[in-house]
């Protein structure tokens, strides 16, 4: 395979090149209710090649390969070569170099027999159901094998195995016409062993679910909060990482105004980290989908904006160092600026010390989805609860949180000392491409935080 | 290799069928600040469900080099799976549908090119300083359907459709917008597409706020599929099974405003959703699913059918990475009598509606991306809650100002006593054919209400 690929860009007068084929299998179970739904298994291969030439882009997608590579390097030329040239469009270039990176083998899912995974998700949805005032749910095993092999027309030829396995359940409760849903998700790449055992969490699924039954619709207004690390990196993620990605930034200047190396972003105690590198985590990646290595890259250090992330093009044209961002959905895709592992560092403070030091305010637990519109921000909290005179006290829902990242940012009081890591089986979509990413934070405890209801 | 992969089926004594579809895919694409980039795509694959012991198992490849791995897979998951409730159809006459334009599959891409920098210098030309995003894809396909039943057929088809995003700053925001246009048959439409887009970007500078309360509200027809949403989750085959269906045992009942005619039009003429046959070689036809405002037909496909004691309506709808499920090929709402600047003039205060999502991120969210990407609307009781994306607000006939955010509610099935007009023009969303909707009284509450 690394003769063909390298052969693919030999004497190919491009300014760069780079091919990526992709081998995989996915498995897809889902029950809705009682009801198995579907259990499938698809086999993919295909590969995506890109030329830059005189300036310009032009790429081919593949699934059998029905000539040499190289004429589909000499065809995509020739389609780079009917756009007129463009000056000054360039990419970072990287050495050359040759690297294999395997998978644990007890990680590889297609080990695991298919009844073994059916047993595993039919149990955990029937631990669900079986629980009062339960009337159905949504439960999802999925995994997946990928094997990629990378070449550019540096001569770097990378070859990465990666595996993926997860469960996600959703139990919808109902008393009369309130009906009330909670969901967790559990994926990384630590295999099908990772994911047994885990009946305490899916019956505390269904208890939540249930117990929003009774919980009261939050009183809108601006109150000092705490967020648990689920919601926290989430907000992070979706509200500020994207905010860091390069190729957002060159196509809106006015984003990148606001989002310039050396402005304030919060306490001096805020760090937030953008980390490949992470052992075992869902955005976790040896090299990314342009052969850059993998690296954690400080977004915000001691509470100052420090780094974006870069693909080569976005690198060359801000003048920043590659970071290992440069990922695709699949081999159907170019890769674009992505997270990998997005987190918040964590502060020395126990989840009660900075609960006690709120008279009136909220704790608000896990996130259902977020919109943003540049620093603008609405997050739905999956649930909460009121604080008072620094204890927590009634359940409550429907809540609703606004603002501006970046003020939001500046109003952190605390941060816990409990780092929390989590990832979604299919991951996060920029721009129509799903991808494995991970995401988390400590507790973090705001002076103020604009709550409102859905 | 569908032939192969049905062989090998049959050989270990299932009844099996095979999708497979090939197309090359043609993309010519521009960004502001990113310029303009050449792609093609050739995706190919196969999905082969079987039914062996009184089950249905599915699996799918695009990796030719082993179709003995699909076969094996498939039959695994039909051990595990599922209890079939039908078997694969024979062969039935197909009704015709032009789908193939020789001359655009043959269209050089140095043609596509010369068309994009001609769309962009006319944007431009009409609003200086926008932002573009320009998609120009050429789609050039095959479909075939094939069973032990003895089904056979394909067919080959063409596509070639622009999409367009065109963004400017107002304030401290970014408004953008989009627009689409079928190039199939109409390559004129390209230009209107590019009137209909600078014309909306260029309505107003300002921002506009609605306080709290019930407006009239005209929902754009590229608005109109969100609106309806509850209604094509409950006319789905999937939701009438799981006993969730609203509109259970309502066919040929009054359930919608009696000017009101919906079609699933599987045989437009170079529609992005058209073929003679559905994805499981059922013939497909102008299915009509509403007549002035009555039930006729639900979406359904050969599992729907069984499970619910009917006949597949044609509605199969698959790619080969996932086995069928019913759905939408060609939505059509017929048009009325309304012309728009009637309705407009009609408005002393209220809102028109061009994008809008269903429900603030919440309830529904997409478990396995933990993101809300399609929050469901809520199929038994036909609420909706859309979050207007983008609106105009209008005052006395007038546009004054940009709206995103705000939150409208109601319920489609009492949507007929507030119906006050369906547009004379319908709007072209690719898969869609559609009018505006004016509704007088749609209650309006400001984003995460307070």
């Amino acid at each position: 395979m690394r003769a063909q690929l390298q052969e693919a860009f030999r004497a190919i007068p491009a300014q760069y090149g780079d091919v990526r084929i992709e081998e995989s299998q996915h498995t897809r179970i889902v029950f809705q209710g009682r009801e198995l739904q579907e259990i499938t298994t698809r086999f993919e291969y295909g590969g995506y090649l890109r030329l830059l030439s005189h300036g310009n882009w032009a790429a081919a997608s593949f699934n059998a390969l029905e000539a040499p590579l190289r004429s589909v390097a000499t065809e995509t030329l020739a389609l780079a070569h009917l756009l007129p040239p463009v000056t000054g469009r360039t990419v970072l270039s990287l050495s050359p170099a040759r690297q294999e990176v395997r998978l644990d083998p007890s990680h590889d899912p297609t080990r695991v027999p298919l009844a073994q995974k059916l047993e595993l998700i039919s149990r955990y949805n029937d631990v669900l159901l079986a629980s009062p005032r339960i009337v159905t749910t949504y439960s999802v095993y999925s995994d997946s094998l990928i094997r990629t092999h990378f070449c550019s027309s540096e001569d770097r030829y990378l070859y990465q195995e990666r595996a993926y396995a997860g469960v996600a359940l959703k139990a919808i409760a109902q008393d009369g016409t309130n009906t009330q849903g909670y969901q967790r998700s559990f994926s990384r790449q630590q295999g099908f062993g990772s994911l047994l055992n885990l009946e305490p969490e899916v019956e505390g699924i269904a208890r939540v679910a249930s117990n929003l039954l009774r919980a009261e619709s939050v009183a809108p207004g601006e109150y000092p909060a705490v967020v648990d690390p689920l919601l926290a990196g989430f907000l992070i993620h979706q509200a500020f990482g994207h905010l860091c990605e390069a190729d957002t930034l060159c196509q809106d200047k006015q984003l990148a105004e606001l989002m310039s190396l050396g402005r304030r972003c919060g306490p001096d105690q805020l760090s937030i980290v953008d980390d490949g590198t992470m052992p075992n985590e869902q955005g976790t990646i040896a090299f990314d989908d342009e052969g850059a290595p993998a690296s954690k890259t400080f977004l915000v250090r001691q509470g100052v904006l420090r780094a974006h992330l870069h693909n080569r093009q976005t690198a060359a044209q801000m003048g920043a160092t590659l970071t290992g961002n440069a990922r695709a959905g699949s081999y159907s895709y170019a890769p674009i600026v992505r997270m990998t592992n997005t987190y918040v560092e964590p502060g020395q403070a126990l989840l009660d010390e900075l609960i006690c030091g709120i008279h009136d305010g909220i704790y608000c637990v896990g996130a259902w989805g977020c919109r943003t519109e540049r620093l603008s921000f609405l997050l739905r909290a999956q649930y909460g609860y009121e604080i008072k005179d620094g204890k927590t006290g009634r359940t409550l829902r429907d809540i609703v949180l606004t603002g501006d990242i970046l003020e939001t940012l500046a109003n952190i009081t605390g941060l816990g000392n409990d780092l929390q890591m989590f990832g979604a089986p299919k991951g996060r979509t920029k721009a129509g491409q799903a991808l494995p990413v991970g995401f988390g934070s400590p507790h973090i405890a705001f002076r103020t935080i604009r709550v409102s209801r859905p | 290799m569908e032939d192969k992969i049905l062989s090998l089926a049959r050989r270990r004594g299932a009844d099996a069928e095979v999708f497979a579809e090939r197309t090359t895919i043609t993309r010519v694409t521009f960004q502001t600040d990113q310029g303009m980039s050449v792609n093609t795509k050739v995706v190919a694959g196969y999905g082969l469900r079987v039914i062996h012991r009184g089950r249905i198992g599915f699996a799918a490849t695009s990796n030719p080099a082993r179709p003995e791995l699909v076969v094996d897979a498939a039959l695994e998951a039909c051990r595990l799976g599922a209890t079939a409730r039908f078997e694969f159809p024979p062969a039935q006459p197909l009704p015709g549908v032009r789908l193939f334009n020789n001359r655009l599959a043959l269209q050089p891409v140095e043609l596509m090119i010369a068309s994009a920098d001609e769309i962009i210098e006319l944007a431009r030309a009409r609003l200086p300083g926008i932002q573009l995003g320009l998609n120009l894809e050429k789609r050039v396909g095959s479909l075939r359907v094939i069973n032990t039943s003895g089904l056979d057929c394909s067919l080959d088809k063409t596509d070639y459709h622009l999409g367009l995003v065109g963004a400017t700053s107002v304030g401290n925001r970014l408004i953008s917008t989009t627009e689409s246009a079928n190039l199939s048959s109409t390559p004129a439409a390209a230009r209107q597409a590019v009137e209909r887009l600078i014309g909306r970007l260029s309505s107003t500078r300002q921002e506009a706020h609605l306080t709290p309360g019930r407006y009239p509200v005209i929902f754009a027809g590229s608005a109109v599929p969100s609106l309806l949403g509850p209604l094509f989750l409950a006319l789905n085959g999937i939701t009438l099974a799981q006993g969730r269906s609203p509109l259970a045992d309502k066919e040929d009942e009054p359930v919608l405003d009696h000017n009101l005619t919906i079609f699933n039009d599987g045989l437009q003429d170079f529609g992005l959703g058209s073929a003679p046959f559905d994805g499981e070689g059922t013939p497909r036809r102008r299915l009509t699913l509403v007549e002035n405002g009555v039930l006729k037909n639900f979406l359904l496909d050969l599992t729907t059918a069984a499970q619910t004691g009917r006949q597949t309506t044609g509605c199969a709808q698959r790619d080969y990475r996932n086995p069928p499920q019913p759905g939408l090929s060609n939505l059509v709402i017929e048009p009325g009598a309304m012309q728009l600047a009637t309705a407009l003039a009609n408005i002393k205060e209220g809102l028109i509606v061009y994008e809008a999502e269903p429900c603030p991120p919440g309830d529904r969210a997409c478990l396995e991306t933990d993101e809300s990407v399609r929050p469901a609307p809520d199929a038994t009781t036909g609420d909706f809650v859309l979050t207007v994306k983008l609106g105009l607000k209008v005052e006395q006939g007038e546009f004054t100002g940009w709206l995103s955010g705000p939150v409208l509610s109601g319920n489609i099935f009492r949507l007929g006593r507030d119906l006050v007009g369906i547009g004379a023009r319908q709007d072209d969303l690719l898969w869609a054919l559609v009018p505006f909707l004016h509704v007088s009284d749609v209650a309006v509450e400001p984003q995460g209400k307070e």
